[in-house]
């Protein structure tokens, strides 16, 4: 006998659910795209997963409805081939693999949208006005340290994309929810009073990730100074502590975090060893999350 | 940086028949920013498009490279600084000084 190793899609999970299709305009620092021909349903789930970032095209916020592109708009056209910059199309009718289709293309398109900053692959939250950058790999429980940092008083920045002004050295929130894997999801959910996602969606290698509503979030055109720049390593059975490591070591993994120095060349790699020397550069070797979080409170003062 | 091994040098190939003494490592500098960073030396390499971070160690060696010194000078100052580890002190100057030429911060010619 034959068992699906996957459970299918639930009727009420199909997409489209609704003949109308609406487009909506999201907005990111500087980035301004229209994602078009999408139905009424992701709306809620969309806009969970940025935050204040989703605007529906006659809503009271958008003087553009109906305009053509402007320079420096992006057309993210998710259901219809004829996108002008990023052609694409869901290749599923269930809603979370659109959404999680849709996920890469906005995330896609933020990266290059705000190439005028440095973006590295990092963590950011703050404290007290401390900042907080934590560069990582992915998989490597970044996010989920960010969401219990998060759920335990911190303010929330992003759990992916730190945003640096190269003038200043200063990041940028990027309003987007925390995006747990299955395992950073089941820590989340027993030992934080947290049962139901914001939105979920399946990525393109089919995991199912949940977005978690930060309870604070950074204002959108508010940026913080980097204060301390962690370098997170989870070793089993080990008790939380923190390490000096020097801002050459910082610097190292920023650079290898970076989705786009060489795109800012000289000026990029001297905004990045600004950031280093400005800031408290340590190690935080963890097991347990909440051992962890009392670290980082400890580091940023009572 | 990362001290990875990726090819042979002159350094190897040619041990047996001439003296490493007189080999000379000189730095590149055309398209490399310097930065110092807490005794360490951060390094752009713009034409590369890559960061390395030298060691303090790593970093004396480094400007050693760029006054001229031959491997032998090089060798004598660090055994000067570190006379306990004199026994280590070739290979570990040899797979530094390779590891510097594998990320084409240097090129070693013979004297």
């Amino acid at each position: 006998m034959q068992s699906s190793v996957t459970e299918p899609p639930k009727a009420s999970d199909r997409w489209p659910r609704h003949a109308g299709q609406r487009s909506v305009r999201l907005r990111l620092l500087s980035m301004s795209a229209r994602i078009s021909g999408i139905d009424p349903e992701m709306f809620h789930p969309l806009n969970a997963m940025y935050p204040d970032a989703i605007m529906h095209p006659d809503g009271p916020h958008d003087a553009t409805n109906g305009a053509s592109e402007a320079v420096g708009d992006y057309l993210i056209d998710a259901a219809n081939p004829g996108g002008e910059r990023w052609p694409d199309r869901p290749r599923s009718s269930h809603m979370h693999e659109t959404l999680g289709h849709l996920e890469a293309l906005i995330d896609t398109t933020a990266i290059a949208s705000l190439r005028h900053y440095v973006i590295v692959h990092a963590g950011v939250i703050s404290r007290n006005g401390r900042g907080l950058l934590i560069p990582a790999t992915g998989g490597a429980g970044k996010s989920t340290l960010v969401a219990a940092a998060s759920l335990l008083g911190f303010t929330y920045l992003s759990d992916e994309f730190a945003i640096i002004e190269p003038a200043t050295s200063a990041v940028w929130p990027f309003r987007k929810s925390i995006c747990l894997k299955p395992g950073g999801w089941d820590i989340i959910q027993r030992r934080f009073d947290v049962s139901v996602p914001a939105a979920s969606a399946i990525r393109s290698n089919n995991t199912l990730v949940h977005y978690l509503l930060p309870p604070q979030l950074q204002p959108a055109h508010q940026p913080c100074e980097v204060t301390h720049i962690v370098l997170p390593d989870r070793q089993p059975g080990t008790k939380a502590r923190l390490g000096r490591v020097t801002s050459g070591s910082a610097l190292a993994e920023l650079a290898r975090h970076s989705f786009n120095l060489p795109t800012h060349g000289v000026p990029g790699f001297e905004c990045l060893v600004q950031v280093s020397q400005h800031a408290e550069c340590v190690s935080l070797t963890y097991d347990d999350i909440e051992e962890a979080v009392t670290a980082l409170v400890r580091l940023t003062g009572q | 940086m990362q001290l990875t091994m990726t090819h042979p040098t002159i350094l190897e190939s040619d041990r047996e028949t001439q003296s490493s003494d007189q080999i000379v490592p000189t730095c590149r500098r055309a398209g490399l920013v310097e930065r110092e960073m807490e005794g360490a030396l951060a390094l752009y390499d713009a034409v590369n498009q890559q960061v390395h971070i030298l060691n303090p160690t790593a970093t004396l060696i480094w400007r050693l490279c760029g006054d001229g010194y031959t491997f032998g000078m090089i060798r004598e100052v660090i055994t000067d600084l570190y006379p306990d580890s004199a026994q280590r002190i070739e290979a570990d100057l040899q797979t530094i000084i390779q590891a510097l030429e594998a990320a084409r911060l240097l090129t070693v010619q013979e004297a």
